[in-house]
């Protein structure tokens, strides 16, 4: 039982290394830095 | 359970990824999104219009593309009056985005792309951000845009008294 | 003694607000490190972040999905869901209590000396309806006449954001403050409200409203580190309940999902060895009963 579990831990943790290696690869970190450094008004409630 | 809960998850994820309108058909009559540097955009303070309105805007941002119809509707409205409107957007690496707004909103007035460059020359952290100029003079420089459109209306009127003509 | 948790929560503040020299140029840090996220909720319009907000980025991916099919670049997030994932996937709800910002923040607020009272336990199910509809599916389907949808969670919800960011924004940019409309004053006011009630309830914004937990918690269950209870030893004694930072008891289940895993109930709180933990299945401390020194003297 207890291997069984963890087996899924690691399947899950792959999967979501991959999202993340092809999330990077299709360039998203750019769209994030973007959105992180021209603050747009409705994002601190003036707007 | 679990199963159908995670395939109707996707299925919800799905639909609304893939109803998505599809791309507006583009006429041949496009307004082009013209790229600028930085001199470009001090350029266009310089402009004969009287007044001037340049606003500095990215396209992910709610408040910019709102203000985007004001902009147009004043466009045609006072622009055969001198009105200048300038818009510069600074979206990171592409201006496909921009270019789509454009598009989709039938802008006719100049939209340009400045991105980063033009970001980091004017030291722009807040979007929207507009350079208000009259008769050659920089009047305002500052974070925001309009609340409405009579608010950007009533301005335009208060700055077409002072236009020496 | 120092404690090692709060010392990690206070080196994580500092290093998700390094930027210190926004009194100055006062202005944001621009700096190429905002491309990655921070584990814990920290808004990335603060002038001395040093990182973006996943949530926030996350509703921006959502909210710009579909130009995004239009202009053929594909941003579907999964960045930000795979670092999210990946967090989750490794220890569950655990940056809750050793690395987010505003939890170390709902911590400290707490040890003012008041009346302290208990959440109802149905309200911790609202932070799933704010992460499905506010994180999720209002930024995907409610769309300008541009096809853009709006970071909904910012805009209308988040604490962090008023605090962290709309507040001193205002100072640092005074022209900001005449922009202020019924937007702010109603974030404002759920500030305000969360603050006080921090006071009285442990962690009301994580139980309650935080879709980021709301998250990492789907992980608890499944996550390579994982806590364990040893029921033959525990004598309910409710030692772990009093401490908790989250207002768990630990006997009713060892991986709750509002367990931030900060293991103030092992170390602290359990003098029966009942509550251990393990990664990856594998049971790595199991606790001996500790002897009861103070009780027996008499
Ligand atoms: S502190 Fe330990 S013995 Fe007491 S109720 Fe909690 S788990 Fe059981
Ligand atoms: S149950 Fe234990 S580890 Fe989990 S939040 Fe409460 S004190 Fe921390």
């Amino acid at each position: 039982m207890e291997t069984k579990g963890s087996l899924v831990s690691y399947a899950l943790v792959l999967l979501f290394l991959v999202l993340l290696v092809a999330g990077i690869n299709a360039g998203e970190a750019s769209v994030v830095w973007e959105k992180a450094i021209t603050i747009c008004l409705s994002c601190i409630g003036v707007g | 359970m679990m199963h159908l809960r995670i395939v109707v998850l996707w299925a919800c994820v799905l639909f609304f990824l893939f109803i998505c309108p599809a791309a507006a058909d583009v006429e041949a009559s496009r307004n082009s999104v013209v790229a600028i540097d930085a001199p470009g955009v001090e350029q266009l303070t310089r402009e004969e219009n009287c007044p001037i309105f340049i606003s500095i805007m990215t396209s992910r941002c709610g408040a910019c593309r709102s203000e985007l119809t004001a902009y147009q509707e004043m466009y045609e409205k006072y622009g055969d009056e001198g009105l200048g409107i300038f818009v510069v957007s600074i979206d990171f690496g592409t201006s496909e985005e921009i270019q789509g707004l454009v598009d989709q909103l039938g802008l006719t007035f100049p939209v340009y792309w400045g991105g980063e460059k033009v970001m980091k020359a004017f030291n722009i952290s807040f979007v929207p951000y507009k350079i208000i100029v009259s008769n050659g003079r920089v009047l305002e420089k500052q974070i925001g845009g309009w609340k409405s459109t009579s608010e950007f209306e009533a301005k335009i009127n208060e700055l077409f008294e002072a236009c020496e003509r | 003694m120092v404690d090692i948790r709060r010392l990690i929560q206070t080196v994580s503040v500092f290093l998700c607000n390094a930027w210190m020299l926004f009194p100055f140029t006062k202005n944001i840090y621009q700096g190429e490190l905002k491309s990655v996220c921070v584990p814990g909720l920290n808004c990335y319009s603060c002038p001395a972040a040093t990182g973006a907000c996943p949530l926030g980025s996350l509703q921006t991916f959502f909210a710009g999905i579909r130009p995004s099919f239009r202009t053929g670049s594909y941003h579907l997030g999964l960045y930000v869901i795979g670092m999210l994932g990946l967090v989750g996937g490794l220890v569950g709800r655990m940056p809750c209590a050793w690395v987010c910002p505003f939890g170390f923040m709902q911590e400290l607020l707490h040890k003012i000396p008041s009346r302290k009272m208990e959440i109802p336990r149905f309200l911790s199910w609202v932070k799933y309806g704010v992460l499905a509809l506010f994180v999720i599916l209002f930024p995907l389907v409610i769309v300008d006449v541009f096809g853009y949808g709006e970071n909904w969670f910012c805009k209308y919800i988040c604490p962090a954001g008023t605090l962290e960011a709309g507040l001193p924004l205002a100072f640092l940019q005074p022209h900001l403050r005449e922009l202020w409309g019924a937007l702010f004053y109603g974030k404002l006011a759920i500030l305000v409200l969360l603050l006080v009630l921090m006071v009285y309830t442990r962690r009301p914004f994580c139980r309650v409203l935080c879709p980021l937990g709301a998250i990492y918690s789907l992980f608890n269950k499944v996550s390579v580190f994982r806590m364990v209870y040893y029921p033959d030893r525990c004598v309910r004694c409710d030692e772990c309940y009093r401490n908790c930072p989250m207002g768990i008891k630990f006997y009713e289940g060892a991986n709750q999902s509002d367990c931030i895993r900060c293991l103030q109930c092992m170390r602290k709180s359990c003098k029966y060895g009942a509550i251990g933990f393990s990664i990856n299945g594998v049971a790595t401390i199991v606790p001996g009963p500790k002897e009861k020194t103070e009780a027996v003297s008499g």
